[in-house]
């Protein structure tokens, strides 16, 4: 079994006078999920996808449900529909709060140049245990909604083709309802200090990936966000549609996908523009850029501020972290609206069929962006090709650029400093949690940084 | 059995598909069944992980189940548990007498038993008594099958935790063989 974990390299490229004049990020794990899943029966592959993560498993399940229900041609009951959205939104939940408060709260607290040894949650909560209670709260919120819908925290086996395996009861939707007000109250608490501390990260915001690009996410109809269904839109930096009201079975049209020989992880550029200068993010930034609003009251104010501060189109990657930290606050309130819903009981929540299509193609928004499932079959629904597009590579171009602009801006020769490479993991962060838990631990993530010259010698290899 | 065991937590990681590093969670599971009703809480987990210290918090007594590579195959080991003392300067704490300070353990992957007993104190100011119930492992390589030797001792594992849970008194354990 593979998922993106491991470890990751990046190479500096110097020029003659000694500055940076490229750097990559390598991803240097092989996946392989589009092979395994060849051949396994299509009923198979929302528990066998889920598999692929241990921090968003339900995103792939959600993606590839809808792929199997194009398979057999049904129509979920909107019961169906609305649970796996709940199911959707409580991973969002718990995997915003593992990014922002275990893997980036102790850059943010304790200093990006602070010591690695100390630069972990475990400090956090000595200094700042209110923070670091509430980080751990918002997490369990999530996982106990899924556990509670699903079975399980992490690979839940609930969300089936055709909708969930049985319907909600009575006190599931009480028991979460109950926690809805302290969890709304911990996600508003920490948007209020991260606002208030925002401005200490200046030289942070201008130089963490910091550029022009396009940006694509899922909107409804009316361009509300959209986070289980909808269609696909893509704006570039200025807000001009580049593309709207894709039907995600028609992604290949638009996305374009690429293989570097430096690195396992598919690049994916938009296709009307070329590689790479179709270089997009997806994502929470990505998310709040494209859509016009997000469709909650609270969650809306928020995002008003956040564009009062910041521009209507924020392209610094470092505002992924507040863009994180409002769409908690959106997920729980849709939560509640769902569940508040009298309806949400309803028996009906699947639908069956045998196979009816060969193909089918589901999207869904995983915490770290636009997910998609492709899959093929044959008569028998045996599965005979897959093609997964995951955020990670969707923001491969963009965490390359990133870490090419950190790079630039905090090295200087061949001199490499502790916080320089804590930069750089901080960069990545910005994109993608589960890199960061991929390559094991904050402040002790296994970077390995070569630093070569103008003739692509070896001059220095900073690894730990 | 009656609810005495209210307060007790089993937390059983592993991840199923390390050898075996699936103990903890096989062990886990049959706890689960036997523990049923008598008010003691079992959790599965892939690994120890920050939200588990609010449960901890909640609990009198914590015992972890694992996998432990420096054992020897097969043998069922017991020792307590205490916080990790950390060594940042926050004013009235510091290392206590006897002990040597250590920095925080890596995060993530990482997190150990002490760690997540630190974070229990440090976010709740709570300090269950906490016991480590280890399992000598053979291979933590990947594959989905528990080495013989491993399997063996798995009735073994769920006495002894069941005994830990029955003997209940502070930091006193008679290490098993």
């Amino acid at each position: 079994m593979t998922r993106i974990e491991g470890h990751a390299k990046i190479t500096i490229q110097l020029d003659e006078s000694g500055q940076v004049a490229d750097a990559h990020f390598h991803v240097t794990q092989f996946r392989g999920f589009e092979r395994i899943s060849q051949g396994r029966m299509v009923h198979e592959m929302p528990s066998l996808m889920a598999r692929i993560c241990g921090i968003c498993p339900v995103s792939h399940m959600v993606a590839s449900a809808k792929a199997c229900d194009e398979i057999l041609g049904v129509t979920v009951p909107p019961v169906g529909v609305r649970l796996r959205r709940v199911l959707n939104l409580a991973q969002i939940v718990q995997s915003h709060a593992l990014s922002f408060f275990y893997l980036s709260s102790p850059d943010l607290l304790l200093g990006f140049d602070s010591d690695p040894a100390l630069r972990n949650l475990v400090t956090v909560a000595r200094q700042t245990p209110d923070l670091a209670r509430d980080g751990v709260a918002l997490r369990r919120f999530g996982q106990r909604i899924i556990e509670r819908l699903g079975g399980k925290r992490i690979h839940p086996a609930w969300v089936v083709p055709g909708g969930v395996s049985r319907p909600l009861e009575a006190s599931e939707r009480d028991s979460i309802l109950a926690e809805i007000p302290d969890a709304r109250a911990r996600a508003h608490r920490t948007l209020e200090w991260f606002k208030k501390n925002v401005a200490s990260w200046a030289d942070e915001v201008a130089h963490f990936g910091d550029f022009p690009s396009l940006y694509m996410g899922l909107v409804h109809e009316g361009g509300n966000a959209a986070y289980s269904d909808g269609l696909l839109r893509v704006v570039d930096s200025s807000g001009w549609v580049m593309a709207d009201g894709v039907d995600p079975r028609a992604y290949g049209d638009y996305l374009g996908e690429t293989v570097e020989p430096w690195s396992y992880l598919k690049s994916t550029y938009f296709k009307p523009l070329g590689y790479p200068a179709g270089i997009y993010r997806v994502g929470p930034l990505a998310r709040l850029n494209v859509a016009e609003r997000l469709g909650t009251p609270a969650a809306d104010a928020e995002l008003a501020e956040y564009r009062e501060r910041l521009g209507r189109y924020p392209s610094s990657s470092f505002h992924y972290h507040y863009a994180r930290l409002i769409e908690i606050v959106h997920c729980i309130d849709v939560i509640a609206e769902i569940l508040s819903r009298p309806d949400v009981l309803s028996p009906h929540v699947r639908a069956r069929a045998d196979i009816n299509r060969h193909e089918g193609v589901g999207v869904s928004e995983a915490p770290r962006g636009v997910l998609i499932h492709h899959y093929r079959v044959d008569d028998d629904g045996l599965v005979e090709w897959a093609n997964l597009v995951i955020a990670t590579g969707h923001n491969n171009l963009a965490m390359n650029r990133s870490v090419l602009q950190t790079a630039r801006h905090y090295i200087k020769g061949d001199q490499v400093k502790e916080g320089m490479l804590n930069r750089v993991e901080a960069v990545i962060r910005c994109y993608d949690p589960c890199l960061s838990c991929s390559t094991h631990a904050v402040g002790q993530m296994p970077l390995q940084v070569d630093i070569r010259d103008a003739e692509g010698s070896l001059l220095r290899e900073v690894s730990r | 059995m009656e609810l005495l065991h209210r307060g007790v937590l089993v937390v059983a990681c592993g991840n199923t598909l390390r050898g075996d590093d699936a103990v903890g969670p096989e062990v886990g599971e049959l706890l689960a069944a036997r523990l049923d009703g008598t008010g003691a809480s079992v959790i599965v987990s892939d690994q120890l992980l920050p939200e588990l210290a609010d449960d901890a918090s909640r609990a009198r007594l914590v015992v972890i189940v694992d996998a432990a590579a420096d054992r020897p195959v097969g043998s069922v080991s017991v020792r307590a548990l205490a916080p990790r003392r950390t060594t940042d300067a926050v004013a009235g704490a510091g290392p206590a007498d006897g002990e040597a300070a250590r920095p925080p353990g890596p995060f993530s992957h990482g997190m150990g038993p002490e760690d997540l007993l630190a974070l229990t104190r440090d976010l709740y100011a709570a300090t269950p008594d906490a016991v480590l119930v280890s399992v000598g492992a053979e291979s933590l390589e990947p594959g989905a099958e528990l080495s013989e030797s491993v399997r063996l001792a798995i009735p073994r594992a769920v006495e002894v935790v069941l005994q830990v849970i029955l003997e209940g008194t502070r930091g006193v354990w008679t290490p098993h063989a």
